[in-house]
């Protein structure tokens, strides 16, 4: 290019460095660092929210706490728990409440779900009708059923009256669910037999059904969907119809649904309160934290008590840590029990 | 010469102010009221919350002292208790707060939270010997407390109210009874005459330790801890055979009926039941759940006595000063709680609420004495605290004595166990407890 008359010579530019792309691990690591800050505000949350107060908690247990803080004890506070027959018993309730209430729910919902599944007229009537209770408040719907129980003036009992079966206590009933039709009369206490549940843990864990067999049906209906058409419908062309489609075809497919459920049915068992508290224990009905001979005190109303009614916040912390263990080998053996039978359709 | 004489005279007042009584609380010796505002949370919810902020505003409209009232959940279910444990724990309790008893203000004795009261009733603010005569001696008593090796008044009473025994007039003439049972012994051959007689239930009522093994084992000499309150004292004959009465009504006479909370209560307000136990508070509640049509006028007497005395049971509430609290809110809150118990202020609580009035000034009082020549039943809870009524132990383990002692009842009363094995369990527990495993 000739230089212009005048103008100041050109300086010679160097060429610009090539772009070099950056290394695959500078790139992971930048990735990651983008993945870290956008999860910081969800893990400051549950550091805030969970995880530090679960920590906190197992701080509390190591003393004798009641009011304030007090002498440094250790390890006593779970050695008494061991050691302590209420605490065994809560967990035994704990345990019943579970097996009694979780099968049970799952096994209705699926019925439901695949009752709904057949394409039924107003089908999304009777989802929402199932679903209901589910998003109601659970403090509502117990002080509704705890008049429904009422024993002198429920529901329940005008029903059994109307057909000429006797009246039951319900909620104040201690004796066994299983002696519900012996002679009794309505708001007495009488001899009970020693096997949970009681009647009154019987007729909360019906709530307790009645009121997540709606979430088990929507989720089973979304495993129903997951299911491709087309192994349903080699499967018919194959012979299989009715019940041994469901077995071997349907059931099967639907193990990572009910995989899921059963964990999440059994923590929240587990640590059941509200409906449990309400119906069975709990302010003026029935004292601060439990029914008479608490037979509807599970672990979590045990812990309630503890903590809040008798003020002994260290021993009730020890009670949470170890029902957290507890919590935390159920889930494992669920894992391994029903996980590793978990089938997918590809 | 002239400073000579003011000399003198100001050595003349320093010696006549050193010469005050400091136990008198005339005006011209207590400092004047100073402006502050103080929190006072309370477990009155309701019609009686209204009542009692009705006070407070009376309170506030007469004084340089702004009391701000807040409920702050049910003191009877123990809401009140929980929401003043997080805020000891938290370092912002209240000024003053409604408590329900001597046990939880021990609790909170033992936590180092509570400024006692004693030092305003000994301080010209407060009361000469005299003036305290005026009180009922066991409403005091419920708010005595051991501090530091030493009893005194840690607390201030409030609202108090007693067990007592209803009934209703006309099943228990139609059984041939004439006046409300004396003694136990009495009291249960007037149920199975109320049974043999009538078609009502005997009795029925939501049974606790209170209602009525305590009265029972107290009425007889008995008692439930120990007076150092570090061991067990119902693991006897008294308090078996306590609850052995009980567990024969329901059991064996089936004269008694047990129910829930305030399940009774419906039942009795319909006239379907002769007797019930429960607290004179009871009474205005009764008779808003009777029915149009069947209103009848409820009887009232005291527990029946036992070999010693009528083990009736103190309820009610109590106030308490927290120390977190600057000094001139905590001397504001004893002025305010001075006032909230002057005869006037009592006699309008007492009336308002169903409590009792504190002093004997109060049930002199022509407004109260109005109301008891209208119904002479108000005086029936008052000549049962007279008769030697008592509150729970102030023991600071008793929020986890008394699940025990209500458990040790109702598996009497539902026949799971012995009353003897039921109160050797209950006596093993407690001393576990007492001892601070």
């Amino acid at each position: 290019m000739r230089p212009v008359a005048g103008a100041a010579p050109l300086e010679a530019v160097s060429p610009p460095e090539p772009i070099r792309p950056a290394s695959p691990k500078a790139r992971r690591r930048r990735e990651a660092l983008e993945g870290y800050l956008f999860l910081c505000p969800a893990l400051v949350i549950i550091g805030l929210f969970y995880v530090y107060p679960a920590l906190y908690s197992f701080y509390v247990s190591l003393f004798r706490w009641e009011v304030v803080q007090e002498a440094f004890v250790g390890l006593r506070n779970y050695a008494h728990l061991l050691h302590d027959p209420d605490f065994g018993h809560s967990m035994l309730l704990s345990i019943v409440y579970v097996a009694g209430s979780v099968p049970i729910e799952i096994a209705i919902g699926l019925a439901l779900a695949l009752l709904l599944h057949q394409g039924l007229r107003a089908r999304a009537f009777f989802r929402l009708l199932y679903f209901l209770p589910y998003i109601t408040s659970q403090v509502a719907l117990s002080l509704v059923w705890g008049w429904i129980f009422n024993a002198q003036y429920g529901v329940a009992n005008a029903v059994l009256r109307l057909v000429h079966l006797p009246p039951q206590g319900w909620l104040l009933a201690n004796n066994g669910a299983s002696s519900v039709w012996q002679v009794a009369s309505g708001g007495h206490l009488h001899a009970p037999d020693a096997a949970p549940p009681s009647l009154a843990l019987a007729s909360i864990m019906l709530v307790t059904v009645w009121f997540y067999v709606g979430f088990h049906t929507v989720v089973y209906l979304s495993g129903l969907s997951a299911i491709p058409t087309e192994v349903t419908e080699a499967a018919r062309i194959d012979g299989a119809a009715g019940f041994s489609l469901f077995r071997y075809i349907t059931f099967p497919l639907l193990t990572p649904t009910t995989y899921f459920l059963l964990i999440i049915a059994t923590i929240g068992a587990m640590t059941s309160f509200n409906i449990v508290y309400i119906l069975g224990g709990g302010g003026v009905q029935a004292g601060c934290g439990g029914n008479p001979l608490e037979t509807t005190k599970v672990a979590a109303l045990f812990i309630f008590d503890r903590f809040w009614c008798q003020t002994e916040l260290g021993y009730a912390s020890a009670a949470a840590f170890v029902l957290s263990l507890v919590i935390l080998a159920l889930t494992v053996l669920n894992v391994r029990a029903v996980g590793r039978r978990v089938a997918f359709a590809d | 010469m002239v400073r000579f004489r003011l000399t003198s005279l100001g050595m003349v007042l320093l010696l006549a102010a050193c010469g005050a009584q400091p136990n008198s609380s005339t005006a011209s010796t207590a400092a004047p009221e100073e402006a502050v505002t103080i929190t006072f949370w309370h477990g009155q919810s309701g019609v009686l919350g209204q009542r009692l902020q009705a006070l407070v505003d009376q309170f506030n409209s007469t004084h340089k002292i702004h009391v701000n009232a807040s409920f702050e959940g049910s003191y009877t279910s123990g809401q009140l208790q929980q929401k003043i444990v997080a805020a000891i724990q938290a370092g912002t309790p209240p000024d003053l707060a409604q408590v329900p008893g001597p046990a939880d203000a021990a609790q909170f004795v033992k936590a180092n939270a509570v400024t006692p009261v004693q030092q305003f009733v000994d301080s010209p603010d407060g009361f000469s010997a005299s003036q305290l005569k005026d009180f009922y001696g066991p409403f005091l008593d419920d708010n005595r407390l051991v501090v530091k090796g030493k009893k005194e008044l840690v607390s201030w009473p409030l609202s108090k109210s007693v067990s007592v025994l209803y009934y209703n007039p006309t099943i228990v003439q139609q059984a041939g009874v004439s006046s409300p049972p004396r003694t136990w012994d009495q009291f249960q051959q007037d149920l199975l005459a109320v049974k043999r007689s009538t078609s009502a239930v005997p009795l029925e009522w939501t049974p606790d330790l209170y209602y009525f093994w305590a009265a029972y084992m107290r009425g007889n000499g008995g008692d439930i801890l120990s007076g150092s309150l570090d061991k067990a004292a119902f693991n006897n004959d008294k308090g078996i055979a306590a609850l052995q009465y009980e567990a024969n009504l329901v059991l064996s006479d089936k004269t008694a009926v047990v129910t829930k909370g305030f399940d009774w209560q419906n039942d009795f307000a319909n006239g379907k039941v002769a007797y019930s136990v429960s607290t004179s508070v009871s009474l205005p509640y009764i008779e808003q759940a009777m029915p149009a049509s069947g209103k009848f006028q409820i009887g009232e007497a005291s527990l029946p006595a036992g070999s010693v005395k009528a083990g009736n049971t103190l309820f009610g509430n109590n106030l308490l000063i927290f120390n977190k609290a600057p000094q001139n809110h905590q001397r504001a809150a004893w002025l305010f709680m001075k006032w909230l118990t002057d005869t006037d202020q009592t006699v309008a609580w007492a009336l308002a609420s169903g409590y009792l009035p504190l002093r004997t000034s109060g049930l002199n009082s022509p407004t109260y004495q109005q109301k008891v020549a209208a119904d002479p039943r108000l005086s029936v809870p008052l000549a049962a605290v007279s008769s030697g009524a008592e509150g729970v132990q102030a023991s600071a383990d008793w929020n986890k004595i008394q699940p025990i002692l209500n458990d040790m009842v109702i598996a009497a009363l539902a026949g799971r166990k012995t009353p003897q094995q039921a109160v050797s369990d209950a006596a093993d527990k407690v001393n576990t407890i007492l001892s601070g495993y």
